[in-house]
């Protein structure tokens, strides 16, 4: 399980365009299907994931604990009640920057890979410690975007801090990046009041993940403490989460050998054989 | 809609005001920003290893130790300026 965890960061640069409601929704969704879970909040100082999640009343101890040695992981892990392969670790309340480390992070990251199949790093807005340390270590990066334009070129300037500041980079890995659209408005895009998809792919040149709809349920879901993906009822942003995650995990599956890509193989194959005989 | 929204959408004098459409500001915006962006990180990043390559090139003509050779990246007004520094040994 150490060697096929992945950690992924859930990033964005801009606030409010909902990092914290993707983590939630693609956490619950991955638990869901039966991938051991866990959520971690990098803010340092709000915590928001634990509300968001809905066990805002069950956090006894925090990441800063487990880093300074006051609590175990296991003491400061939230078990979600809904779904058993879901966990949560909260954020600490104190602004004390320093208390997150490389060191420290790494250390805590590891034990987790060792214990579940996706952590998800959820981070805070900005570029400052807190966002640092959530992309440092991550296997692949989800840049939440809104087709708005702060939130586009905070999302480019994100891309570069991936692309030379991560843990991957330094080791000459890439760390695959995903662009993931919120608040989207069709019929806004169709006049030409908003950004598209196409636009925005043009500028920041990141394969799609998903397009989350402007939901009135996003609020309903946060009102009562329910990831989005959990919650009952029918839901256009529901649904596009799910595919969202479907299409995550689907990412590396070879495409179904058609025919055609069968007679293609066999082309190629006869081609390499002919150099090797000249 | 009501019957004067129809009305500023058809005719002639009260049709619906295209500056609405104004996503295309904002993509042509964001494609000079995202640019400039990307130019002045590539650069800056790759500043370590240009002051060693100058380094190397200086030291073909004249021994200079490398600590001698500062480059960087200053931005005045709306320029962005490389500026090398090199300290000669005395002759």
């Amino acid at each position: 399980m150490a060697n096929n965890s992945k950690v992924i960061v859930v990033t964005s640069g801009k606030g409010g365009v909902g990092k914290t409601t993707t983590s939630a929704a693609f956490g619950a969704e991955l638990a869901k299907l039966g991938k051991k879970t866990v959520i971690v909040d990098f803010d340092i100082g709000l915590r928001n994931l634990d509300l968001i999640m809905g066990c805002e009343r069950r956090v006894i101890f925090d990441f800063v604990n487990v880093i300074n040695k006051d609590a175990a992981l296991t003491q400061a892990l939230i078990k979600d009640k809904r779904q058993e392969n879901l966990y949560v670790l909260p954020a600490s309340q104190t602004k004390d920057k320093d208390a997150l480390t490389k060191e420290a992070v790494g250390s805590i990251i590891n034990d987790l890979k060792s214990n579940f199949d996706y952590v998800i790093c959820d981070s805070p807005a900005g570029i400052e410690r807190g966002a640092q340390m959530a992309l440092y270590f991550a296997d692949e990066a989800i840049i939440v975007t809104n087709p708005e334009i702060s939130s586009v070129r905070d999302s480019d300037r994100m891309i570069g801090l991936i692309n030379s500041k991560s843990l991957r980079s330094e080791q000459g890995l890439e760390v695959k990046k995903h662009l993931l659209i919120t608040r989207y408005t069709k019929h806004r895009v169709k006049k030409k009041e908003m950004l598209s998809v196409e636009d925005i792919q043009d500028i920041l040149a990141l394969p799609l993940l998903g397009i989350i709809p402007e939901s009135d349920s996003i609020l309903s879901a946060s009102n009562q403490g329910v990831p989005i993906t959990l919650l009952n009822g029918r839901s256009d942003a529901k649904d596009a989460y799910s595919k969202a995650t479907d299409v995550f995990l689907n990412w590396d599956l070879p495409k179904q050998d058609s025919t055609r890509g069968k007679y293609f193989k066999f082309l190629e194959k006869l081609k390499s054989l002919g150099s090797k005989v000249t | 809609m009501n019957i004067f929204g129809i009305f500023k959408q058809n005719i002639g004098i009260f049709k619906q005001n295209k500056s609405s459409a104004t996503a295309t500001c904002a993509k042509e915006r964001l494609k000079l920003l995202v640019s400039e962006q990307r130019f002045r990180s590539s650069v800056g990043q790759s500043l370590p290893y240009i002051q060693q390559d100058i380094a190397q090139v200086l030291n073909k003509y004249v021994r200079v130790p490398e600590e001698k050779v500062n480059l960087k990246l200053l931005q005045r007004y709306e320029q962005e300026i490389l500026e090398l520094n090199v300290v000669l040994p005395f002759s």
